[in-house]
């Protein structure tokens, strides 16, 4: 049991009272059936990074495939990644790099659908996104949402169901004052008021009292009415979000910039009890889809995302969360082995790369290759099936589960990927 | 003595007694292979595969699933019988031996696994000495014989009973079969099998193989460094690269080229596109027709007789799959016995081969309730609506007393949510409630259906039905999207035009249908135009969904497992809309094609047709059995939040309506009277089933399927966004706020909306996929925290037009009556005058609160948070 997961179950025992001994019991037993329940947070690179512009260099390859920059040796012997991801060389044992997936849909909107849920998107089913499902099979036992989306989230809850949505939260930016579309408390409201509010509304909602238990939908307003105002009006939840209540130098450490800042967020909101964090990638000037000047785009994408991924993994690790905590980052795709005319990479499925870390995943290594000029695997390779396939199995959740879909079809949660062997 | 003679040829043979049987019906294989040395022979595709299915043998879980298991893949719910014969008669690669061993049936390894006499994951299907197992050594020692293709000779597909084959050929085809065949499957045929066939090239059979695709042939034979497939595969060729997901295994290339080198054999049998059999079956009778329980524990054995077309009939009972919609109502035994769990109704299932029987099953309430309403009679007796004839006749037969008619209060807000997805105006409560003619009601819904409102709330649904999406629209790319939005809002101001002017349901259907594409002459070629429609069996789901209540897309990959539908149906019905969705110019037929109409006509179209046309003709034929039924129910379903059919786009044999006579009468009445929307919305919303109470009798609290009351719903996206506008307006503003369709959910800003926080939110579809689950009406904590806290919500009210002007009058030190105040806040959001309780504790509220405008403005945000307001009751 060094799971932080059952440590924070534990801790609402001790401290909040606000578990029974038997759900506690039932918790416990819960999460030692099979697999081991963590958090998790799925960082998306949203654009499409090059895979040979950072975790899959080839720098024997010709000058116009592979680029500007030089490789750096990381602390794994023989493991080599992109010069401007300095920090996260010297963590090369924290994380496994995936080299070789490959698919075939070079389409932002369609790629996305398939790397966000692990199931190429199709007219007659809409599949949820991974956090949707985490929160279908963890629900939340806090004043907390089980799933947060730094951003708009672009898929949602699918065939689950709109219950499983996740609570968006907008990206933090350094120094400035931060709040939470319908958490936060805003222009003077306190919680003081918020409460006089909630009882007023509890005198005056009475057309159906003696009628609660009618039908679904009148017992479900009362109950999410509840809770509602429980999340909003908790200090816990609103201190999860609270960025305001970091050491500055801790808010440094992630770094001055909107990734970062996502980053540490989605460090409190696991430390805090929520079960999964997207957080997704895309800065407003300009992102990972770098059609023209790849390198001098990279030169500004890359220090932020090498810093706060960094912060990340460390302070996870400080805290004793990491084993708890499976992460994984990924594109929608990689991006053409040749440059082109101006200065850029377009669009390329062929294949791509990603990071696993945490939970049971075995640091340090490199799983799968590219050919010499990362234009195809160079075997089989893996399809995002399969990397959706691990990150599920590193949750807890094996990918194999069965769903009834809201139309009653039995759905294989990923139907075509298996887990990668050696990763975990 | 000859005649003789041949009566008594007919009397002993056992054909004639076979023959003599048919009248009656072949007796059950449970009886017919009871023993083991039965000379009964099993058939194919009428006891082996329906076998295997009710064993759960070609389930999902197991040899079903795409990926088969252990070896061993049969087609998923069985329907494939050609490729199911095929994989039960090629050789497991586990060496444990023949899957058939037609000399020794006993050790076939089918058998061996089925009753674990070996290692088996699935575990004992049946035991030894069964019926089951007599029926499958049966089959195997009688020669394994497969099914007998439409048109073939029974000899041909004999297979087990062939004469060896030349060793040359037998290599030939093992080559095929063991090599070739699983390389096409796992790498070519997601984009070149039988449902697709990218680039206009299909690898279903030898000759699409020869005849290749756009690019030219594919193959030549015996030569091939000739041929433009092993270019592709070997990429040689930096335009044409296959597969596109990456370079096979060299060991794959390799064995492609030693086959083309060999002359690319392709055994005839082997064609990837599931063909029709010889045998069809007609229909499937149950005895009893329906069960009538009266009490818990009861029991009623069914007996299902299939009737084929042969005009044979047997009793299959043994052989159906059971299934019950509700078992809290009924419970459905393997063998087909029902035993009644609960009072109401439901059906239960049988499904055999490609039919599917509906068995009707009701318990009455016990004790039996005094109805109090005249149950037997029958529509339009005494004057009874037709509606509410039906519906009472029902809950007479199942002792549901119904509730009372609701208030006015309560009529006037749903019927206005309903019919004009607008919340009725403060003034306009007043006014009703102290209307005192009879028929107030009935002039209050001929007033609504004039209303602008009434064609916007319609062409919103209509929209929601025909799948008007900016982003599907518009190519995937971010900068088209604007041009999604111009081209979703002209679709919407199409449909909303004719529905203006009460143009008849089936025109403005044949308007969509029938647009010329190039958009001249006022035609909206969008629906057909759309990006998202990449294939032409996506043309043909949204077609079928549309206009038909049916969902085609289990079909695309296997037989539909509620359904009659097979790939076939679903194949013959996509290849009408072959020209419109890969050009989207043009809609031309380019060959003489002779299609089925999803098994209701046969249509030959000539070069030049516009396929689409016959179409559009079957579904304006009133006898087509879906097309006015599935709109008829649609539209009962906005307004009781369940389907006559439910849910309605499940037009489907295993998911049969409610109320049958009610869907038959509402749709002919409807197709009688010329397709008029507006006749339709006024029968529904003058009958007294729409008009009843919310509040439960003590007889039908839990009825949720009959309309013995009125079902409490959260109020759509759209109404909840312009429901807090309009109750925040000021007074002067309230007609403009819910006449403008240009700033209104429902009106104009529908596409623009559709994506928002707010919309997501709240459960608008995107329009994204073909079902009409993608609405979402349930509540959710998400929902909660909006009206609660959201700064949308926080805004309405700090911007407020009503509450800024008594802000004002308060600090002018004008006089400010609060009893009207409340009653406006009443009036405003729930539609009623408050109660002495609600004004008590408004006034308390009032008078602690530092200014009348915070008071207001926190009983408005309570009362937009109440479920009063929040649903429609």
């Amino acid at each position: 049991m060094n799971t932080a997961f059952n440590r924070r179950h534990f801790i609402q025992v001790g401290t909040l009272g606000g578990l029974t001994l038997s759900q506690y019991l039932g918790l416990q037993a819960l999460a030692s059936d099979g697999a081991q329940k963590r958090s998790a947070i799925f960082v998306f690179l949203e654009g499409a990074p090059s895979h040979q512009d950072t975790f899959d260099l080839k720098p024997n390859a010709p000058v116009d495939v592979r680029g500007e920059f030089k490789p750096v040796q990381t602390t794994v012997p023989g493991l080599q990644i992109c010069e401007h991801l300095p920090m996260l060389a010297t963590r090369a044992q924290k994380y496994a790099i995936i080299r070789g997936i490959t698919h075939n849909v070079a389409d932002h909107g369609l790629a996305k659908k398939y790397l966000l849920t692990g199931n190429k998107a199709s007219q007659s089913v809409s599949y949820p996104e991974y956090g949707s499902v985490v929160s279908h099979e963890f629900p939340s036992a806090t004043h907390l949402p089980s799933y947060v989306s730094i951003d708009e989230s672009f898929v949602g809850p699918g065939y689950l169901g709109s219950r499983f949505s996740p609570l968006t939260a907008e990206k933090p930016r350094h120094g400035a004052p931060y709040s939470v579309r319908g958490i936060t408390l805003e222009d003077g409201l306190t919680v003081e008021k918020y409460r006089s509010q909630k009882q007023l509304l509890d005198d005056l909602d009475v057309a159906f009292a003696g009628f609660e238990n009618l039908d679904d939908q009148v017992r479900g307003l009362d109950r999410f009415s509840k809770q509602a105002f429980d999340m909003i009006s908790s200090p816990k939840a609103r201190a999860a979000f609270d960025l305001s209540q970091e050491k500055p130098s801790e808010s440094d450490r992630f770094g001055k910039h909107e990734f970062g800042q996502s980053l540490l967020l989605a460090a409190r909101l696991i430390e805090a009890g929520v079960h999964f964090v997207t957080v997704r990638l895309r800065p407003a000037e300009f992102d990972f889809d770098t059609h023209q000047d790849n390198f001098s785009r990279l030169r500004t994408l890359l220090p932020p995302f090498d810093r706060g991924l960094a912060a990340l993994l460390d302070r996870l690790e400080e805290r004793g969360l990491l084993s708890s905590t499976a992460i994984m980052a990924a594109g929608e795709f990689g991006r053409t082995p040749k440059i082109n005319n101006a200065g850029g990479r377009d669009h390329w499925a062929r294949a791509m790369c990603a990071l696993m870390a945490g939970g049971s995943v075995r640091g340090g290594q490199v799983i799968g290759a590219t050919d010499a000029t990362a234009a195809e695997p160079a075997s089989v390779g893996f399809s995002p099936d399969d990397l959706a396939a691990s990150f599920f199995a590193n949750v807890g959740i094996s990918p194999k589960t069965e769903f009834q879909s809201n139309v009653g079809r039995p759905m294989t949660l990923v139907r075509d990927g298996h887990p990668i062997r050696g990763l975990l | 003595m000859k005649r003789l003679f041949i009566l008594f040829v007919l009397l002993g043979s056992p054909l004639g007694a076979e023959e003599a049987e048919v009248t009656k019906a072949l007796r059950p294989a449970s009886q017919r292979f009871a023993e083991r040395d039965t000379r009964a022979v099993p058939d194919f595709q009428r006891h082996v595969v329906p076998l295997l299915g009710r064993l759960g043998c070609n389930s999902a879980k197991c040899h079903g699933s795409f990926q088969g298991q252990g070896n061993l893949r049969l087609s998923l719910f069985g329907f494939d019988f050609q490729s199911d014969h095929r994989a039960l008669r090629a050789d497991s690669h586990s060496g444990s031996g023949p899957r058939l061993r037609t000399g020794d049936p006993e050790d076939s390894l089918i058998v061996m696994k089925a009753t674990e006499q070996t290692d088996h994951e699935g575990g004992q299907r049946f035991a030894t000495g069964t019926w089951e197992h007599h029926l499958l050594l049966r089959w195997i020692e009688s020669g394994a014989t497969g099914p007998v293709l439409k048109g073939a000779h029974k000899e041909a597909s004999a297979v087990a009973g062939n004469p060896p084959a030349r060793e040359s050929e037998q290599s030939a085809d093992a080559l095929f079969r063991e090599r070739i065949q699983p390389i096409f499957e796992d790498h070519c045929y997601e984009c070149h099998g039988f449902r697709s066939s990218k680039g206009n090239f299909s690898l279903s059979n030898r000759e699409a193989l020869l005849a290749g695709g756009d690019t030219g042939p594919a193959v030549v034979p015996g030569n091939a460094n000739a041929s433009l497939l092993m270019k592709a595969i070997e990429f040689r060729d930096d335009g044409l690269q296959m597969p596109p997901s990456g370079k096979l295994p060299s060991e794959s290339i390799a064995v492609l080229k030693q086959w083309i080198d060999s002359g690319a054999s392709w055994p005839d049998a082997v064609d990837s596109s599931p063909q029709a059999t010889n045998q069809e079956l007609v229909a499937l009778h149950c005895q009893p027709s329906e069960i009538l329980f009266r009490e818990a524990g009861q029991e009623v054995q069914l007996k299902i007789i299939a009737e084929w077309k042969d005009g044979t009939r047997e009793d299959v009972t043994c052989l159906c799959r059971f299934q019950t919609n509700e078992g809290e109502i009924v419970r459905v035994g393997s063998n087909g016995l029902a035993t009644s769990t609960g009072e109401g109704d439901t059906h239960v299932i049988a499904l055999y081969d490609n039919g599917v029987a509906a068995i009707p099953v009701l318990r009455p309430l016990a004790p039996m309730a005094q109805p109090n309403h005249q149950a037997a009679e029958g529509p339009r007796a005494n004057g009874v609506h037709p509606i509410d004839g039906f519906v009472n006749a029902k809950l007479g037969k199942l002792g549901l007393v119904a509730s009372e008619p609701c208030t006015d209060a309560e009529f006037l807000r749903r019927v206005s949510i309903d019919l004009t997805g607008t919340l009725p105006a403060p003034d306009e409560v007043l006014q009703f409630l102290n209307d005192q003619s009879k028929d107030k009601r009935l002039l209050k819904i001929e007033e609504l259906l004039e209303r602008p409102s009434y064609a916007a709330w319609c062409t919103n649904k209509l929209c929601d039905f025909t799948g008007c999406h900016p982003k599907s629209i518009s190519s995937l790319l971010e900068v088209a999207r604007e041009d999604g939005y111009v081209k979703a809002s002209q679709w919407y101001e199409w449909i909303y035009q004719r529905v203006q002017q009460n143009q008849p349901y089936d025109q403005v259907v044949a308007g969509l249908m029938l647009a010329d594409l190039s958009g001249r002459s006022g035609s909206m070629p969008s629906f057909w135009t759309r990006q998202s429609l990449e294939e032409p069996k996506d043309t043909a789901m949204s077609v079928a969904h549309a206009f038909l209540g049916i969902q085609l897309q289990c079909a695309e990959c296997h037989k539909h497992p509620f359904d009659q539908w097979t790939q076939a149906d679903f194949n013959d019905f996509s290849r009408f809309f072959d020209s419109v969705t890969r050009t989207k110019t043009r809609s031309v037929t380019e060959e003489v094609m002779t299609l089925g109409l999803l098994r209701s006509g046969q249509v030959k179209l000539a070069v030049g047709d516009d396929p689409r046309k016959p179409i559009m003709d079957w579904m304006q034929d009133p006898d087509n059995p879906w097309f006015a039924r599935a709109f008829v129910n649609r539209v009962w379903a906005g307004y009781f939040h369940r389907g006559i059919v439910e849910p309605p786009d499940q037009f489907t044999p295993a998911n049969p309506p409610s109320h049958p006579q009610l869907l038959d009468w509402l749709s002919r009445e409807f197709v009688n009277n010329g397709y008029d929307m507006k006749w339709l919305h006024r029968q529904i919303a003058s009958s007294q089933t729409y008009q009843r109470s919310w509040r439960p009798t003590e007889s039908n609290r839990n009825d949720h399927r009959n309309f013995s009351r009125a079902i409490p719903r959260r109020i759509p996206a759209e109404v909840v966004y312009d429901g807090v506008k309009q109750v925040t307006a000021a007074p002067e503003d309230q007609g403009e706020v819910r006449a403008n369709l240009r700033r209104r959910a429902s009106g104009h800003l529908s596409m623009r909306m559709a994506g928002t926080h707010a919309m997501k939110v709240f459960g608008k579809p995107d329009r994204s996929i073909v079902c009409d689950c993608e609405r979402v009406n349930q509540p959710t904590l998400l929902q909660a925290i909006f009206t609660q806290n959201d700064p949308l919500m926080r805004m309405r009210l700090a911007d407020s037009g009503w509450l800024i002007e008594i802000e004002d009058a308060e600090e002018a030190e004008e006089r400010l009556d609060t009893g009207l105040l409340i009653q406006q806040v009443w009036l405003r959001t729930v539609g009623r005058m408050p109660s002495q309780a609600d004004r008590a504790r408004a006034k308390k509220h009032l008078s602690e609160s530092p200014t009348i405008a915070e008071g207001m403005a926190d009983l408005l945000w309570a009362m937009m948070n109440s479920k009063e307001f929040l649903l429609n009751h």
